[in-house]
């Protein structure tokens, strides 16, 4: 039986088709941003509405902050007034968020700073951590498990178990004050504290990279060897490729969905700040700032840092989307299926 | 005579044990198989599910787990399989001997495009350009009546049938002699199940390729091959001529599997299939056997020559058959030409 050409074959439809599919990736970035933005909405109401379940009266912090320990009754009430405390609290959340649209966080209490302005400033420090902390990580966790996934030998692959393990368990902190002693208080290689120049970097960004590798390293050990038993792994095997075509080609790719995800995950964690670490280098990024405002009870500072931070992490897990859409088709076209 | 009939073969399979270490115990999956496939020869292996028809395709190309345990002799073109470095085996893979696993849906890589993955084949085995590459595979899906256009989607969006063509042409991409397809029409249509075994068989009588029709479709089995073996809990138990194990069966499970289609009625095969870890005792399949004999249960039957090239491994059979060929009924190890010339050398 002769069959026609495919070619031949008038399909109106598929043109069409291809369209609709083009259109689905931009139709799947859009509906991930609406999501965002009605998660941002949400922090707005949490993070203005905390300050106010915290004890204490912001009235009474400013007069107590511009006039001294004595006060009277009658100082702290013009502060409401001038502050605009006294409205009701809905109304002064619209007039917060009125600010907001306009890029205005604020001032801070003790510094009279302007809040965006200090949390830009301190941005780029803590950009240069996370990036270089996941970098690292994940320069020390892939190979790690990719070769623990592959390795016959059964007393590599425990080694690194074992290895992974005390990295999940010892904590930030410490293996930040264990880089110190050997590295700088020891050794003279790095300095404990700064920032500025790469060798300021090496200690704090080890310090995160080592810590967030041990994880990554056994999700993906364990995403590698869990598709290596998939039949189009043996699929791929019967067409006659070699382990390295194989792996690299048809396994990694589908490995390192898992992968893609925490480590998105990690970059939002990070870039709202390594607290700890950020503290024990003391680096002047957002973490630092953030619990230096709370240490200083600057509200207003606390409150813009909060909700820079979970913008940033939105922003981060909405890249995360993408790129894993990018990575699999499937979820690309689930919209328009 | 015995020179022609060696030149035109192309697999044999000697004895070939395969078991599976699991927890439960030894699985063994294929028990003493022994066929052979020529050249040009379209050979069905029919079976329902769990007897070890796939094991059997896949331990031809030794694409088994680690703990599966091979013994035997498969010899493709005078070389034996089972002795091959993993280097010389990956030369044989889809270049020598293709395969078409079972599930197309499964088997195709989801984050790649079709396309790519037909191209990547030309690229790694022949060396072609990536432009090249695309527009052979353009071509190759254009043959099996795929719209090129659509080599830039993903296998998830294609129907089932769809990526059974695809896979159909991944399996024939280098043009390999043997052509090993388990269940190739498992879930289709009948329409679209008959059209893509056309599509096969042409393609392969085309190459003047052989081929392993690994099914529990006697229909497609009947329609398509020229000899039919006939497997039950891991052994061979009929293996002929399609034409007379079809008309003339001379085993019970084979006269069983025949009455169930359709149009002979749809008798279904009474009891379940058994484990392969333990086995019936005899004849492994006397305790669902309308023909049982008192011997059936104690002793396990050898395939023997009933007619001409037609083997069956049945008691009963055995019994009632004048001309069974009891001299030798087992195939040594290594096949001499002067077997061939008594015809005993699917045993």
């Amino acid at each position: 039986m002769e069959y026609p050409k495919a070619s031949e074959v008038k399909r109106p439809i598929s043109e069409n088709d291809r369209n609709i599919r083009r259109i689905s990736m931009w139709k799947y970035i859009a509906n991930r941003l609406a999501m965002v933005l009605i998660v941002i909405a949400g922090v707005t109401l949490v993070s203005f509405f905390a300050m106010y379940l915290a004890p204490g009266d912001p009235a009474e912090l400013i007069a107590l902050e511009r006039y001294g320990q004595d006060l009277d009754k009658s100082q702290i009430e013009s502060v409401r007034e001038a502050e605009g405390l006294d409205a009701p609290v809905y109304f002064q959340y619209f007039i917060w968020l009125d600010h907001l649209l306009h890029l205005d966080l604020g001032r801070s209490i003790i510094t009279s700073d302007d809040v965006l302005e200090e949390i830009l400033l301190k941005l780029p420090a803590t950009i240069e951590l996370t990036v270089a902390g996941l970098l690292i990580s994940l320069l020390i966790a892939l190979p790690i498990g990719v070769l623990s996934a592959f390795q016959k030998n059964i007393l590599l692959d425990n080694c690194c178990a074992f290895f992974s393990l005390i990295g999940i368990s010892i904590p930030n902190f410490w293996l930040g004050i264990l880089l110190i002693w050997l590295f700088s208080l020891t050794l003279h290689i790095f300095p404990s504290y700064g920032y500025g120049s790469l060798s300021h970097l090496t200690l704090p960004a080890l310090t995160l990279g080592i810590s967030m590798s041990s994880i990554t390293a056994r999700l993906t050990r364990a995403s590698l060897m869990e598709v290596m038993e998939k039949e189009y792994i043996l699929a791929a095997r019967a067409r006659g490729f070699d382990e390295y075509t194989v792996v690299l080609r048809h396994a990694l790719k589908n490995a390192l969905l898992p992968v893609v995800t925490f480590a998105g995950m990690q970059l939002g964690y990070l870039l709202g700040g390594a607290v700890i670490v950020e503290t024990i280098f003391s680096w002047p990024g957002i973490g630092k700032l953030l619990v230096d405002s709370i240490f200083a009870r600057d509200f207003s500072m606390v409150q813009g840092c909060v909700l820079f931070i979970a913008v940033l992490f939105s922003l981060s897990s909405l890249a995360v989307d993408i790129l894993y859409a990018v990575l699999d088709p499937r979820i690309r076209y689930d919209m328009y299926d | 005579m015995s020179i022609s009939f060696l030149s035109t073969q192309l697999l044999s399979v000697e004895n070939l044990n395969v078991s599976f270490k699991t927890s439960k115990g030894l699985v063994k999956a294929n028990e003493n198989i022994s066929f052979e496939i020529k050249e040009g020869e379209i050979f069905g292996l029919i079976g329902e599910t769990g007897c070890g028809k796939t094991t059997l395709g896949k331990a031809l190309l030794r694409l088994l787990s680690n703990n599966a345990r091979i013994e035997g002799r498969i010899v493709y073109r005078g070389k034996n399989i089972l002795s091959l470095s993993e280097k010389e085996m990956r030369s044989l893979r889809g270049k020598e001997i293709g395969i078409m696993l079972q599930d197309s849906s499964i088997c195709f890589n989801p984050v790649l495009s079709v396309g790519s993955q037909i191209a990547e084949i030309y690229r790694y085995h022949e060396g072609m350009k990536k432009k090249d590459a695309e527009k052979k595979a353009s071509e190759m899906l254009e043959l099996v009546g795929i719209d090129s256009s659509r080599k830039s989607e993903y296998p998830h969006q294609f129907s089932g049938g769809m990526l059974q063509r695809v896979m159909m042409v991944v399996a024939l991409a280098l043009k390999p002699r043997l052509l090993i397809a388990d269940e190739p029409t498992k879930g289709l249509d009948p329409d679209i199940k008959l059209q893509i075994l056309e599509i096969i068989a042409k393609l392969v009588k085309k190459e003047n390729s052989s081929m392993l029709l690994i099914t529990h479709d006697l229909d497609v089995s009947t329609k398509l091959t020229d000899r039919t073996a006939v497997m039950y809990a891991g052994e061979i138990v009929e293996i002929g001529k399609t034409a007379t194990v079809i008309s003339d069966p001379k085993h019970p499970y084979t006269f069983a599997l025949l009455h169930s289609l359709p149009e002979k009625g749809l008798m279904n095969v009474s009891g379940q299939s058994p484990s392969l870890i333990f086995p019936p005792s005899g004849c492994r399949y006397h305790p669902r056997c309308s023909n049982q004999l008192v011997d059936c249960s104690k002793i396990h039957p050898t395939l023997l020559e009933h007619v001409d090239d037609h083997f069956a491994r049945c008691l009963f059979s055995e019994k009632n058959s004048k001309n069974v060929k009891r001299e030798p009924h087992l195939i040594p190890d290594t096949p001499s030409p002067g077997c061939a010339e008594v015809g005993i050398r699917h045993c």
